[in-house]
């Protein structure tokens, strides 16, 4: 039950039809009353009512247009009088099928001049006897009834049969003329009588009328009205009596209508968001979108912005980035995710992610997979690293080395803070923290001393990656016993210093999480070339050599008694010395160094690139570790800030150089306003990282300088480096980059952290949603190759599985975490049996063989026959569809299912199944897996680092020390990728 | 030499070797040669060199340290298929050690070496240049 509506009339559709008429199209909305048709504005020549439920042809407002209607499929009865008045030129009319019981039904038509056209097929009148002739009696002016011609001889038969009652009629009718015409003056006494007793009523029942049953009470009190006017009008013949009873009708509709406006009038302003919408869609036109003149007057003034309800036009992309809206919207949008102080730089140059809750750059825009290789090769990279996080550690050394000691267990060979090495602050160490008390690793750090004397107030810089960075802290906050309650507001909270101390005036250990006061900034540039750019870049300041001059220089404003002026000379004169051979440094040796700002020196043009053509007379040897070259007024909070805060902005900066008479001099005169800037200079070098490469495979390759200054800077130092002709990087080119140097990432490379953990899962969720995208049709079927997880190495299994198989007795199972032997040094078989279930990580090439690895390269165990036939290729044999037969399964079972989506499940349901075994599922053992394998440039074939199970490995040992082929030095293995069925020999290394 | 090497226990200390990055020549007809580098394909550069698309009327063949027999033995096959004139010079050059400890209370060092090295110029006789 729908009511016709202007809303209906208005979404309803409006076409020319094939004859050339406007028409409009209201079929099939079961409307049982005619009403509301006022809103077609008179514009349409046809109105298509078929299939509705329409009971009576009546309320039409005056349409002097109308030319047809299709009224078919309708249950009309009853036909309106006066029809004449409000649809005069009414051509065509088609009732088939509806519900006219009698002749008289259609007298009505009569006073349809027009009215050319009419069918009453399949109506009870159309049986009737003498139907048709009658119809053609009372329309005279009709041509086709039925869809059939009338001819001259029905309209004589129709003459003849109805001639008597035609004369009849014609004298009644002039009876009625006569009569009626002053009929009608005598009948309207009568009818404003009855209607002004029921006026009132009615209006009552409109202004009050809120439900049905009212106003039915009212036709009630009108019907009855009625008839007792009828007893009173006995004279007034049938028409006149029907025209009589259709007011009640009429109010009742009326009541309805008008009902219905009040609602629409309450409801308009918010169905349509502009005043355009108010109008009916034929008279929509685009340009009255911006042009309020093509509007209706009446309409304009809620169009226009400033008097009525329509929405300004957004601000132009100039004004909404005025300086200072970016500016807020830049801290804004920062809030939850952060930002380098380098993004905006690179945000115009690289493909931006979100990776461990920082906005960082993912890869170039440019191509420059081979322009990397070169540039880490011959020249220099940089990377923004400052999304390490730095913990600073304040308090007695003793204390900080007692209490941090179970997060370095023996096991390990790298140095921990507490060594000698280390502690007088000269070198940067690297090592694994691990779970206190746990063999979980937990992260790779770095770190360094502060240099200083003072036994009792030292401090330990840590260097962590972000995704380990707020477990770190947290276990810190539990080893010095700091309250945790502060931990869970850092996030929130960006000055962070947590201070406890609750046993009194006892030595205690302040730990400050820089990071989230976002005081440091780390650079990392590497390649041969990174000292030169470096030295382009950075200009040291110099102190006055008189003493009591060097005092009241207010750029001297960080020396102190730390740092005092023979430190600085020193550094300044090992800069100056032999610095650009960096092979003679200590890898990780730190330099620490107060530079100029860069803007005074940064050129006009960047520079390409650097040619260390500087010939060195004489190799200076590098200064004995003794010689303290890292103390640095960096490490001290009182500077940092001093030089943040001294800042010139580059608008200054600008101003001075346009007020500069001369354009090609060099640097600019600042003279006591230039900033001083303390930096923290590190000659990383992979020679010490955990997981460095077997020692004769070492060379410079990936080694350069880190930077750490204040995170103000950050900006201007980098485009100062840039501008020195380093190549920016990003995550992508990273990871490029180790696998060059076959350096081990992390956390993607770190399968038994955490964080390694959580980059398995992204990763595997990332690729199964782009899987399950993919047509069944154009994605590989990796059941096929009988690889069941081909996303995610299965881990845990293939460790449990091997620890079974090397060793059937060995039935206790340790743990469900595995762990991975790093200690390559003391890498034997009797240390391997001990470890069972552990991982070892491994380095694959396929030198001088066929195939390709990649990320998801799995690792197998040659049979003996393998080793025998050499040549042959081996070649997985085909397994079963595994989702084939589940969705032939649940089709049989007449099951629902969603084709291509079986696979992703099962491939899922694997994933999360710990307990299956796996190594035996293909023909070959499987051993391992790789983490991340692709073409390698420096050695000119595929390789691959990955991992495999210790029992795998100690298999493979045995099996292959029985060969004994001697020639070969290496271990050989077969390596297979997730969408082949072909097996490839490689050759492992440790 | 002896006593310094008594000390370098590898319990106590990882030797990382580094060559000084002094300015060595990096003309085209140069050639460094190495112990890992496939004998026959060092051979076939040089001839590749002398060859049209090199061109090179002279080129040099250096090598230092264990490299020294490769070096003298690919200037000898060289010899041996273009009858080429050797002209030979000695030096020595200085490398440094660097010693990392691997355990908690000792320093870390490092040590200068002197390695013997050797430069061997190959001329191609002028008859052959004429005839070609």
């Amino acid at each position: 039950m729908v009511r016709l509506t202007p809303e209906v009339i208005e979404v309803a559709p409006q076409y020319l039809n094939p004859v050339g008429q406007y028409e409009l199209s209201l079929r099939d909305l079961k409307l049982p009353v005619i009403e509301n048709l006022g809103a077609t504005l008179n514009q349409f020549d046809t109105i298509d009512l078929t299939n509705n439920d329409l009971r009576k042809l009546d309320d039409f407002p005056y349409l002097p247009k109308l030319k047809t209607l299709y009224l078919a499929n309708n249950h009309i009865t009853r036909i309106a009088e006066n029809l004449d008045k409000y649809i005069p030129n009414l051509d065509t009319l088609i009732l088939n099928n509806n519900l006219l019981q009698v002749l008289t039904d259609i007298d009505p038509l009569a006073t349809l001049s027009k009215l050319a056209h009419i069918s009453f097929a399949r109506n009870p009148i159309a049986m009737l006897k003498d139907y048709r002739l009658y119809v053609i009696h009372m329309l005279p002016n009709l041509r086709t009834l039925d869809f059939n011609r009338i001819t001259q001889k029905e309209r004589e038969a129709a003459c003849k049969i109805y001639k008597s009652k035609l004369n009849k009629k014609t004298k009644q009718k002039q009876k009625n003329i006569k009569t009626f015409t002053p009929g009608e003056e005598l009948v309207k006494p009568q009818t404003p009588r009855m209607t002004k007793k029921v006026a009132d009523a009615i209006k009552k029942a409109i202004t009050e009328a809120k439900s049905l049953e009212e106003i039915n009470k009212l036709t009630a009190m009108l019907q009855a009205g009625e008839i007792l006017n009828q007893n009173n009008s006995s004279s007034i013949d049938q028409e006149e009596h029907t025209a009589v009873v259709h007011i009640a009708d009429l109010a009742h509709a009326r009541a309805q209508e008008l009902h219905s406006l009040l609602y629409e009038l309450g409801h308009r302003q918010e169905k349509h968001r502009t005043a355009l919408q108010i109008l009916p869609r034929y008279m929509r036109r685009r340009a009255a979108s911006y042009n309020i003149k093509r509007l209706p007057r009446s309409l304009r003034p809620l169009a226009d912005p400033k008097t009525g309800t329509a929405k300004k036009k957004r601000p132009s992309r100039r004004y909404r980035r005025r300086p200072r809206d970016l500016l807020a919207s830049y801290t804004n949008r920062q809030r939850k995710i952060k930002w380098l102080k380098t993004h905006i730089w690179h945000a115009k140059r690289f493909h931006m992610n979100t990776l461990w809750n920082y906005r960082l750059a993912e890869k170039s825009n440019t191509k420059c997979v081979r322009p990397t290789y070169k540039s880490l090769h011959e020249r220099c990279l940089i990377h923004d690293m400052s999304y390490y996080g730095c913990i600073e550690l304040e308090g007695d050394e003793e204390e900080i080395i007692k209490k941090l000691t179970p997060l370095f267990p023996s096991s390990n060979t790298n140095l921990t803070p507490k060594a000698k090495m280390y502690l007088n602050g000269q070198f940067e160490g690297q090592c694994l923290v691990y779970k206190p008390h746990t063999k979980e690793c937990l992260t790779p750090i770095s770190f360094m001393w502060m240099p200083s004397n003072d036994k009792q107030k030292r401090k330990l810089w840590l260097w962590c990656h972000p995704a380990s960075y707020d477990t770190l802290a947290q276990i810190l906050f539990s080893l010095f016993n700091t309250s945790l309650s502060t931990t869970t507001t850092t996030t929130e909270e960006p000055p962070v210093k947590k201070q406890r101390n609750d046993d009194g005036d006892q030595e205690s250990v302040t730990i400050t999480l820089l990071r989230d006061q976002q005081q440091l900034t780390r650079f990392r540039l590497i390649g041969p070339l990174s000292m030169a750019i470096l030295k382009h870049a950075l200009h040291p300041s110099m102190l006055p050599n008189d003493p009591i001059e060097r005092k009241t220089a207010p750029f001297a404003w960080w020396t102190n008694e730390a740092h005092s002026n023979d430190k600085h000379q020193q550094q300044l004169h090992f800069w100056n010395s032999n610095i650009g051979n960096t092979s003679t440094l200590m890898p990780n040796r730190i330099i620490s160094l107060v530079v100029r700002d860069p803007r005074v020196f940064t050129p006009i043009k960047p520079k390409l690139t650097i040619h260390t053509k500087t010939n060195i007379e004489k190799l200076e040897t590098s200064p004995p570790s003794s010689v303290d070259l890292a103390s640095s007024p960096l490490w001290i909070e009182k500077y940092r800030t001093h030089c943040c805060e001294n800042k010139l902005a580059t608008y200054q900066i600008n101003l001075f150089r346009s007020k500069t008479l001369t354009t090609d001099s060099k640097e600019l005169q600042l003279n006591e306003e230039e900033s001083q800037i303390p930096l923290i200079l590190i000659h990383h070098h992979d020679l010490l990282s955990p997981l460095s490469q077997y020692q004769q495979n070492r060379n410079d390759l990936g080694s350069g300088w880190d930077i750490i200054l204040p995170n103000e800077w950050a900006q201007i130092f980098w485009i100062s480096l840039i501008y020195s002709g380093a190549r920016p990087i990003g995550q992508k080119e990273l990871s490029l980059i180790a696998h060059e140097t076959g350096e081990f990432q992390f956390p993607q490379e770190y399968p038994d952290t955490d964080a390694g953990i959580a980059w398995a899962s992204k990763i595997e969720s990332e690729q199964l949603t782009h899987f399950s995208k993919c047509p069944p049709s154009k994605r590989p079927n990796f059941f096929i190759n009988g690889i069941n997880s081909p996303f995610r190495p299965l881990w845990i299994n293939i460790v449990h599985d091997w620890a079974l198989e090397y060793d059937p007795t060995n039935t206790m199972m340790p743990s469900q975490r595995f762990y991975v032997l790093r200690d390559r040094n003391r890498l034997s078989i009797e240390t391997l049996q001990q470890h069972l279930h552990s991982l070892v990580p491994i380095r694959v090439s396929i030198k001088d063989h066929k195939g390709v690895i990649d990320n998801t390269a799995l690792i197998y165990l040659p049979t003996v026959d393998d080793l025998k036939t050499n040549k042959k290729t081996i070649v997985e044999s085909r397994h079963n569809d595994q989702a084939r037969i589940e969705e032939r399964k649940m089709k049989k079972a007449k099951q629902t299912y969603k084709r291509g989506q079986t696979m992703i499940k099962l491939i899922e349901q694997r994933t999360n199944n710990n307990e299956q075994a796996i190594i035996h599922d293909c023909d070959r053992k499987i051993l391992g897996a790789m983490t991340s394998g692709a073409f390698q440039f420096s050695r000119a074939c595929c390789t691959g680092k990955g991992f495999i199970a210790t029992g795998g490995l100690l298999t493979l040992l045995q099996q292959q020390q029985k060969k004994k082929t001697t020639k070969k030095e290496f271990q050989r293995v077969l390596v297979r990728t997730t969408t082949s069925q072909y097996y490839h020999w490689a050759s492992l290394e440790f | 030499m002896n006593e310094e090497k008594f000390h370098r226990d590898p319990e106590e200390y990882a030797i990382f070797k580094r060559l000084n990055n002094k300015q060595f020549s990096k003309r085209p007809n140069d050639i460094y040669v190495t112990r890992k580098t496939n004998f026959k394909a060092q051979l076939e550069r040089c001839m590749k060199l002398i060859s049209s698309n090199g061109n090179y009327r002279d080129i040099c063949i250096h090598g230092m340290g264990s490299a020294l027999q490769r070096t003298i033995n690919l200037a000898l096959q060289f010899q041996l298929k273009t009858n080429c004139q050797l002209h030979t010079a000695i030096s020595s050059i200085e490398v440094t050690d660097h010693l990392m400890p691997l355990l908690d209370d000792l320093e870390p060092t490092s040590d200068t070496r002197w390695v013997s090295t050797i430069h061997i110029t190959c001329t191609l006789p002028t008859i052959l240049t004429e005839t070609k």
